[in-house]
């Protein structure tokens, strides 16, 4: 829990980088900074480990004024990770990630146990990279060290300042659904600065949108892409906010699980059969035991055709259907690229599980029905 | 740890066994062949029946001449009438005469310059004057190259007499003189001979054969602590050709020997540092010990003057006062005080402008150093004479000044070149300035301060040849000396030992700057 009240710094010539700022951030929740170059983010999350003095204000962490807490021992014990990453190029991996336990006097037993705990955490082989010189690593090898390194000592509290800026998008991506992963598991209180709002959207919990040092808008992305408050906030998220939105509301209540569906070995007699019950004009085409997925057949196809197999449009799962992880974004956009109105949803196996119109969708952009929390967490999960 | 890679001989220890071998090769350089080195030497007074009489005296403040008469036969030993020569030898201040415990060193340059050999060269007479020798075994240690004809006798040559009681010509024995026929030549061995009588010559010349092994004087100078494996002139000027003090080529082969340990020893391990450490101390110690090599110089000489060499009078002109190591070891003193003043102060100096709170002086002391730079060499220790006087120190303090620049700037550099987001990150994770300094800042900038180091101390060698202005000691000495009265050699012995000592020391500082690097640094990204 850090709590940030009427912060503001003053620079000697009068400018204020930060001007009466308050926000309380919870215990074990991502709040992400952003705003444009200048707004103050940098500065506010350096505020709080005291890299920058504070001028008037206070910070106080778990209840504690972070101006009575010693600058060295503070620092101890909030995570420190920046964009440039700054590993010593002189340690290697495990003498980087070890940073903080040596200083704050770990036994040896204890420091190596745990850089192993953290490389594997990170997602490096710790045979492989303990020994490794930061120069050996690639950048999106030497990001992962950095939050290592960050989580060292395994403060409560991180600060992040654009721990994924310095790699390419898709390392990035890979990089940003494993902190996400991290985070589920280690719990931390973060603060993340990053200027990116597809990042911010993607990893926050909380985002405090700022501009010329004073807080516009502190709100959980959903409520933020919904009801943005004013033009700049309207601005900074984008046009396409209401689809950002979607990207944050997975699948699976939109989910409609009476599909009507025919299984393989059946006749194109049953199959009509079944689409006249149902009065629809195409079924889904299933195999019997297992559920799976293999195309789908429609009514002017059987008119012709001999068969139930002669008459179907043969398709694999993965070509046709979404996954039952998506959001509501990528299902939209699978309909869009296949013209379809219709998707079917199928789970990891290949099972059928259910289909989602295009209707419900957009229903949902409209009337922004409220999302669970879980939700939100089950979707950016998603691989 | 049993190690899964195939231990494999670094090339090195190649390199070393290459370099014993040329240097053994080496040995067999020859001075130009009518220059012959008779050693006089006393065989052991402890061992022989004349213990009654005192150690050979001849002080340095005596004014005793050491007279030596020899015959130079030319032709037949007993056709020819001998031509006869007699030499003075001023034994107190002459640099043909040198003196060291009981050993005479006299080299004498023949006036004839047609090459000779031994047979052609005898001893006839006695050493006279007022050293008593009738009672003293003497003998003489003839080199190799100078030998004479194992059957000749003494006295020019003639086979055969021992001498009688009393007598007082020199006998000249070839050392296995008690009937055992054997060849000198055949074992490459140095001639002895014994001037004396009867049992005595044979005494004198089994001690003559030991002198190989005798290492009496050997040398450690003590005031810099570096052990000089060659010779200077307080303890012996005048090596036999086959007595090179250590033997170079048995330390080149000692440094093989210990590269192919290492390599061995530490094949699982990719620590290379010691490997760097060893061959820097064989390349220093290789090339100082040619420093005391004597004889090299002297072959130097020959090459570059041959006319110089055997013109009569001018073998004084050829070496000046000291030896080659002995300046050799008078510059890397300069060089080496002036340094341990200069890296801690520089270091200190230049961290401490780095410092944030120590910002404002980072101008001004950089404008300093750089414009420090611009300033003549010479100016600076020439301005120390009327300053301070004459001497080692005011050398040394000039060398401190010149040489504070380098260390300054490039611990300036290497300490703002280190990338502020480490800075911030050290800082960010909770290290304190000190900390940061020591585990962060100084081990990233290592090397650029190391190199600062490494120009510093190689530019002092140079500077310190200017040394010489202010009479402080060192390589200038022979260059000043030698430029001012147009000699050449002088000259020569002071300028190659000068820029081989700078050569030596960048190596040896380069392998050191790679030790102390962080190997995390050495990887290029």
């Amino acid at each position: 829990m850090i709590e940030i009240r009427n912060v503001s710094k003053i620079y000697p010539n009068g400018f204020r980088a930060v001007d009466g700022l308050s926000l309380s951030i919870p215990k074990g929740d991502l709040v992400v900074f952003i705003g444009p170059s200048g707004c103050g983010k940098t500065t506010t999350m350096r505020m709080i480990n005291r890299l920058i003095a504070i001028s008037t204000g206070e910070i106080l962490i778990e209840g504690r004024n972070n101006q009575e807490i010693p600058a060295e021992e503070l620092r101890r014990n909030i995570g420190y990770a920046i964009q440039q990453i700054g590993l010593f190029p002189h340690m290697t991996v495990s003498q980087n990630i070890a940073t903080v336990p040596r200083l704050l006097e770990w036994d040896e037993g204890r420091i190596r146990r745990r850089v192993d705990e953290l490389l594997e955490l990170v997602g490096l082989d710790p045979d492989l990279y303990r020994d490794k010189f930061p120069r050996q690593l690639s950048g999106g090898q030497q990001q992962r060290v950095g939050v290592a390194r960050a989580l060292g000592a395994d403060p409560p509290i991180m600060l992040m300042d654009e721990p994924f800026g310095a790699v390419d998008p898709i390392t990035r991506e890979i990089l940003q659904d494993e902190f996400i992963q991290i985070q589920h598991a280690v719990e931390k209180t973060i603060v993340f600065v990053t200027h990116d709002i597809d990042e911010a959207i993607k990893m926050g919990d909380r985002i405090a949108i700022l501009r010329d040092g004073k807080l516009v808008q502190y709100d959980t992305p959903e409520t933020l892409l919904e009801k943005p408050n004013g033009r700049f906030v309207r601005d900074f998220v984008g046009a396409d906010r209401q689809l950002k939105r979607l990207g944050l509301v997975g699948i699976r209540e939109l989910l409609d699980k009476q599909v009507v569906r025919v299984y393989m070995d059946a006749t194109a007699a049953q199959a009509k059969e079944v689409m006249e019950k149902n009065g629809v004009r195409s079924v889904f085409v299933v195999e019997r035991e297992t559920d799976i997925l293999r195309g789908w057949v429609n009514k002017e196809a059987l008119e012709v055709a001999d068969s139930l197999l002669d008459a179907m449009h043969e398709a694999p799962y993965s070509d046709i259907a979404v996954r039952e992880r998506a959001t509501a974004r990528e299902a939209l956009s699978a309909m869009v690229a296949r013209g379809f109105r219709v998707t079917p949803v199928v789970n990891r196996e290949g099972r059928l599980v259910g289909t989602i119109r295009l209707e419900a969708i957009q229903e949902l952009a409209i009337y922004n029905p409220v999302v669970p929390p879980q939700a939100l967490g089950e979707a950016t999960l998603n691989e | 740890m049993n190690s899964n890679h195939q231990f494999r001989v670094p090339v090195a220890v190649w390199g070393w066994l290459i370099a014993a071998i040329l240097l053994f090769l080496g040995t067999f350089i020859r001075l130009e062949p009518n220059d012959v080195l008779l050693v006089l030497r006393r065989a052991n007074p402890f061992e022989l029946p004349h213990k009654s009489n005192p150690m050979l005296q001849i002080g340095e403040n005596s004014r005793e001449r050491l007279v030596l008469t020899y015959d130079i036969c030319r032709g037949e030993a007993d056709s020819d009438a001998p031509l006869t020569e007699q030499r003075y030898f001023d034994a107190a201040n002459c640099d043909k005469v040198v003196r060291s415990g009981d050993t005479i060193w006299v080299r004498i340059v023949l006036e004839n310059s047609a090459p000779i050999s031994l047979t052609d060269f005898a001893v006839t007479d006695s050493i006279q004057g007022e050293i008593p020798i009738d009672d003293t075994c003497w003998h003489v240690d003839i080199p190799l190259r100078a030998r004479p004809n194992p059957d000749a006798g003494w006295g020019g040559g003639q086979a055969g007499a021992l001498p009688s009681q009393g007598d007082k010509a020199v006998c000249i024995y070839p050392h296995q003189v008690a009937g055992e026929i054997e060849d000198p030549l055949l074992y490459n061995m140095d001639v002895s001979f014994a001037i004396g009588e009867g049992e005595d010559a044979v005494a004198a010349s089994i001690a003559a054969s030991n002198f190989i092994h005798v290492f009496e004087d050997f040398p450690l100078s003590p005031e810099i602590w570096l052990p000089t494996f060659g010779t200077d002139n307080t303890t012996v000027i005048k090596i036999n050709s086959t007595h090179i003090g250590l033997p170079v080529f048995l330390l080149a082969l000692l440094f093989g020997g210990f590269e192919l340990a290492l390599a061995y020893f530490y094949r699982d391990t990719v620590n290379k540092l010691l490997q760097a450490l060893v061959r820097a101390i064989g390349v220093f110690l290789i090339f100082w010990s040619f420093f005391g090599h004597e004889i090299f110089w002297d072959y130097l000489l020959g090459v570059l003057f041959p006319s110089a060499l055997t013109r009569t009078g001018d073998i004084e002109l050829l070496r000046p006062q000291n030896s080659v190591i002995g300046y050799a070891a008078d510059h890397l003193e300069l060089v080496i005080v002036s340094s341990l003043v200069i890296i801690p102060v520089g270091l200190l100096l230049g961290i401490f402008v780095t410092r944030e709170e120590n910002r404002d002086y980072l101008p001004f002391v950089n404008n300093l150093v750089n414009s420090g730079q611009t300033v003549p060499t010479i100016a600076v220790v020439a301005i120390m004479a009327p300053i301070i006087g004459i001497g080692f120190k005011p050398a040394v303090i000039a060398l401190i000044i010149y040489g504070m620049l380098p260390v300054v700037r490039n611990t300036v550099a290497g300490l703002e070149g280190v990338d502020p987001f480490m800075k911030d990150s050290a800082t960010g994770m909770g290290m304190t300035p000190t900390q940061v300094l020591f585990a962060i800042e100084l081990p990233i900038a290592s090397r650029v301060i190391m190199a600062g180091i490494r120009t510093s101390m190689v530019i002092n060698v140079g500077t310190a040849a200017l040394g010489a202005y202010v009479a402080s000691g060192g390589l200038g000495d022979p260059i000043a000396a030698g430029l001012l009265r147009q000699v050449d050699p002088w000259i020569v012995l002071g300028a190659v030992p000068a820029a081989l000592l700078a050569i030596i020391l960048d190596y040896v500082l380069g392998r050191v700057e790679f030790v102390v690097t962080p190997r995390g640094l050495q990887i290029e990204q």
